[in-house]
């Protein structure tokens, strides 16, 4: 789970694997991704019950539909 | 041993708030004295919440090696808050979450590229991108985002 300077780098990194060329996307979505719920909820005093419970399944059903390929 | 959620609700958010704090996640002998609870129940109380996040133990030890988005030993995703470096990031794509843990202030990512070493550096304040260079940054992963708990310490 990394970060390249440019797609190029990325493809000749030496832990390329092509099957999983479709997690190579721009800065931009992953940002998106890593502001879905449960990165932003981290924060709160009441986290282990919230990811516990109907919002934090919600939240990570949000997170699983985005990363489903 | 069995913990109610309000239990490993406190001992998460102080390990977090500590982290957050000090660029350093307690140690259970620590979080015992913080919350007063045993050490006994304060290694309990972790073990379960590595077990319900994507963090990890360093295989082998009671250390907490990642306890996302941060991690205890360094990686190359540095983190500075306000000019001050001082926390790590578990991996590439939660160093873009630390912004969530540090509302209001600019989170400076920088790492080089595991390509050649050139610099990444990327800056977040909330819902802005203050920066981003060299704008052609792109992610990618072989594993899993969340990661098959077995492979974790190894990811």
């Amino acid at each position: 789970m990394n970060l390249f300077r440019a797609e190029e780098q990325a493809r000749l990194f030496h832990d390329w694997d092509q099957d999983m060329e479709w997690t190579l996307q721009p800065l931009q979505w992953w940002a998106t991704t890593f502001a879905t719920p449960m990165f932003r909820n981290r924060g709160r005093s009441d986290f282990i019950t919230w990811m516990s419970g109907e919002k934090g399944a919600s939240a990570m059903h949000e997170l699983r539909s985005r990363l489903s390929h | 041993m069995e913990f109610s959620l309000a239990e490993l609700d406190e001992a998460y958010e102080t390990l977090m708030s500590e982290v957050v704090r000090t660029g350093v996640v307690p140690h259970y002998a620590e979080l015992s004295a913080l919350i007063e609870i045993s050490p006994n129940e304060a290694l309990g109380r972790i073990q379960k919440i590595v077990e319900l996040t994507p963090g990890w133990m360093h295989p082998g030890t009671d250390y907490i090696a990642s306890f996302p988005p941060f991690n205890n030993q360094p990686t190359q995703y540095r983190i500075s808050v306000d000019g001050e470096q001082k926390w790590f990031a578990q991996c590439g794509f939660e160093a873009l979450a630390c912004r969530w843990l540090f509302p209001g202030k600019t989170v400076r990512i920088e790492a080089p590229c595991l390509l050649g070493g050139e610099p990444l550096t990327i800056e977040m304040k909330d819902e802005e991108i203050l920066l981003v260079d060299p704008d052609t940054i792109v992610g990618y992963t072989r594993s899993p985002v969340g990661g098959d708990a077995a492979n974790r310490p190894f990811r």
